[in-house]
């Protein structure tokens, strides 16, 4: 193996973490996550020793972090699409019934969220740069992993810190600057990612014990996360960050 | 013995799994969390002390201290149960949050790898953001006259709740990782200095230490979150960071020993955010949750300077007052909530509770809050006028918020006013005094597991 596979890798972290940063659709977004995560399993699998013999040479914590790539991506994608497809209004909640009053309450609720975000698309339309926050967030990206990567160098060469800290930020900026809940998911997955990849910069292999916990509460996180988009969907038909931080100071 | 200490920590999690399957019946959610309370217990004292492997990565290991903290964690626990019996729509998912929080905060204690057990703390905030949500109707404050909408708020607080927690658990997971790539190379002294800097990161966030702190207002407040679940956070959740913390700073000596800007760093952080609670604490008047919440604050501040002190007091003081924390919160919370009647018992209990959580005789707290100040007074005199201000801030905080509560029976949150609520003040009330009175059987113990460990001064 040259060093082309590395270099590739880290050029394709670098791809998935402009995705994630710069696109809000999430038929983009979440298979950008599932390639951050092959990609990091790749990582992995070159970075320590294959401790797996099933006819080919393999490493079980890159098939461990894949096999919860894939958990973690389908599971988002199944509820985003189950949300967008859904025009059931939800009658229940906690499983009490709601009455007619809280009912017609739960319409207008839902009809201003239809009314606001219409406006918001339109405002965002008029506005040429609804990029240009995200873009020069992954210019600061670039510039405090590239500075971070020199100044606290951890791993065992500067590309696999630059992408360690790269992914971590752009995790964090992810964050910042979502605007739904799907992005603000996506965001804690790829910090959770930044534990896997510290550790392939590292050269440190994990234990099992160590890696099936984080996979278990990694795909616990998940199941969370993609319960609270289809309990908010279910209530206002927006995953929209406004609503939910809507009076809350 | 292996077998029977992961049942300590797999008996309330099957719990919390039946709670959840039998979500319509709280009879069943209570008997069944109730019978899993009683054999983590009885299966902690038949447990001899030591280290048990179960495979070469699985060691488990049980003391003293392990036991202490398991029992502590089980208090606020046990105390919302028994309300929970009887105001069984209070949550419905609330038994199976309770139930994961033990298994959690178990496996904290008795797990050997401290990765796991950062992890651990993760899956106990991901099932309270699950409890958050699926809040009744009625947790939620509309104007008068109004149709109740469905509560969005709670999300509010579950999404900062669950956001601020992964990045504890990333902040927690990095410092150990680097922790271990330090132990094999111990030459990089820079690696260790970034080692507790996350490993003080993800500590504040998990107490709320400020300016990480945003996440227990929310929780705390009845529009935002619930008082209940709140209450298990802050009483049961602590603890368990707290005997975290302690596992891995006397783990590993370098960490407290070889970086003294470090330390002093963090242990001035720590008393600043302490400050900066019960400053924020009292500038709240009225607004008597928050106040409540900003009490809680300032004592994590405390917590964490006692953690990061580097003294074996210091030590001594954060490990007693996980112990206060776990008394405190729901003595306060359950007497706060019952006000309405006018009870002279809610009263004594709010009193009791608040002295206990600003460290003033004659209650458990103040035992806690001596070693404390024992700690301030080793570092220097700065140090302990630092840490008194916050005290006397703390002090006048509770006193703006809550005396006026004692003499005018005022009502924040209807919540029926309940005997068996009642009684529950009344023994957590005299357990607090009665530890306060005489905290050797809590102290002689914690201060021997410090010492044994030779290295703090």
């Amino acid at each position: 193996m040259g060093v082309w596979l590395p270099n590739l890798i880290a050029a394709g972290l670098i791809l998935t973490g402009v995705l994630l940063v710069l696109l809000r659709d999430w038929r983009l977004t979440i298979p950008a996550l599932l390639a951050q995560y092959l990609l990091l399993g790749l990582l992995i699998s070159i970075s320590l020793p294959a401790d797996l013999r099933l006819g080919v040479d393999l490493n079980s914590v890159a098939l461990i972090e894949a096999a919860t790539g894939l958990t973690v991506t389908l599971l988002f994608f199944l509820t985003a699409s189950a949300a967008v497809r859904s025009d059931v209004t939800s009658q229940t909640y906690a499983g009490q019934e709601l009455d007619e009053f809280q009912q017609a309450a739960l319409r207008r609720q839902q009809r201003r969220v239809t009314r606001d975000a219409a406006e918001a698309r339109a405002n965002r339309r008029a506005i040429a740069g609804e990029f240009l926050l995200p873009v020069a967030a992954l210019l600061i990206c670039a510039t405090a992993a590239y500075s971070l990567s020199q100044l606290y160098p951890l791993g065992q060469n500067l590309l696999d810190d630059f992408s360690f800290y790269w992914v971590v930020l752009c995790g964090l900026f992810t964050l910042l600057l979502a605007h739904d809940l799907i992005k603000i998911s996506i965001g804690l997955m790829t910090l959770l990612n930044g534990l896997g990849l510290l550790l392939a910069s590292l050269g440190q292999r994990p234990g099992l014990l160590v890696e099936g916990t984080q996979a278990a509460v990694t795909i616990g996180l998940a199941t969370a996360l993609s319960y609270l988009w289809l309990t908010l969907h279910s209530r206002l038909r927006s995953l929209n960050l406004d609503e939910v931080l809507r009076g809350d100071d | 013995m292996t077998t029977e200490l992961l049942a300590v920590i797999a008996a309330p999690a099957l719990a919390g799994i039946l709670a959840i399957a039998f979500r319509r019946q709280p009879l069943v959610q209570v008997v069944a969390a109730a019978a899993a309370l009683l054999l983590q217990l009885v299966l902690l004292t038949l447990v001899a002390d030591g280290q048990y492997s179960f495979t070469t990565e699985l060691v488990l290991r049980v003391g003293p201290i392990e036991r202490f903290f398991i029992a502590a964690a089980d208090i606020p626990i046990v105390a919302a149960l028994l309300y929970h019996a009887r105001v069984a729509d209070e949550g419905r998912k609330f038994v199976a949050v309770a139930m994961f929080t033990s298994a959690s905060v178990s496996a904290v204690a008795l797990v050997g790898d401290s990765f796991v057990a950062a992890f651990a703390l993760l899956i106990a905030s991901v099932a309270l953001a699950i409890g958050l949500v699926d809040e009744p109707l009625r947790a939620v404050e509309t104007p008068p006259g109004s149709a109740p909408l469905p509560p969005v708020r709670p999300f509010a607080a579950a999404l900062r709740y669950l956001s601020l927690s992964v990045f504890a658990a990333v902040a927690l997971g990095f410092a150990l990782i680097l922790l271990a790539r330090y132990t094999s190379n111990p030459d990089q002294g820079a690696l260790l200095k970034v080692t507790f800097a996350f490993l003080v990161v993800g500590l504040a966030l998990r107490l709320a230490a400020a300016p990480f702190h945003l996440w227990l207002p929310s929780l705390l407040d009845p529009a935002r979150g619930s008082g209940l679940l709140g209450l298990l956070t802050v009483g049961a959740l602590s603890g368990a960071a707290i005997l975290f913390a302690a596992h891995t700073l006397l783990d590993h000596p370098s960490l407290l020993l070889q970086d003294q800007f470090g330390r002093t760093a963090a242990s001035a952080g720590a008393l600043g955010s302490a400050i900066l609670g019960g400053l924020l604490a009292l500038g709240q008047g009225e607004r008597r949750r928050r106040c409540l919440a900003y009490l809680f604050i300032s004592d994590a501040g405390l917590l964490l300077f006692g953690l990061v002190s580097g003294t074996a007091s210091g030590f001594s003081a954060s490990l007693a007052a996980a112990l206060g924390y776990s008394l405190a919160a729901p003595l306060l919370l359950l007497s706060f909530n019952l006000l309405d009647g006018g009870s002279l018992i809610a009263r004594a209990g709010l009193l009791l509770g608040g002295l206990s959580l600003v460290g003033l005789a004659p209650t458990y707290g103040f035992a806690a809050r001596w070693l404390l100040f024992t700690a301030a007074a080793q570092l220097g005199l700065g140090w302990l006028l630092a840490t008194l201000a916050a005290v006397l801030l703390m002090l006048a905080a509770a006193a703006r918020s809550f005396v006026p509560l004692l003499f005018t029976p005022t009502m924040p949150v209807r919540i029926p006013s309940d005997r068996l609520c009642l009684i529950i003040i009344i023994i957590l009330g005299a357990i607090i005094i009665l530890l306060g009175i005489y905290p050797a059987p809590i102290l002689d113990p914690i201060s021997v597991w410090v010492s044994a460990r030779g290295f703090l001064p």
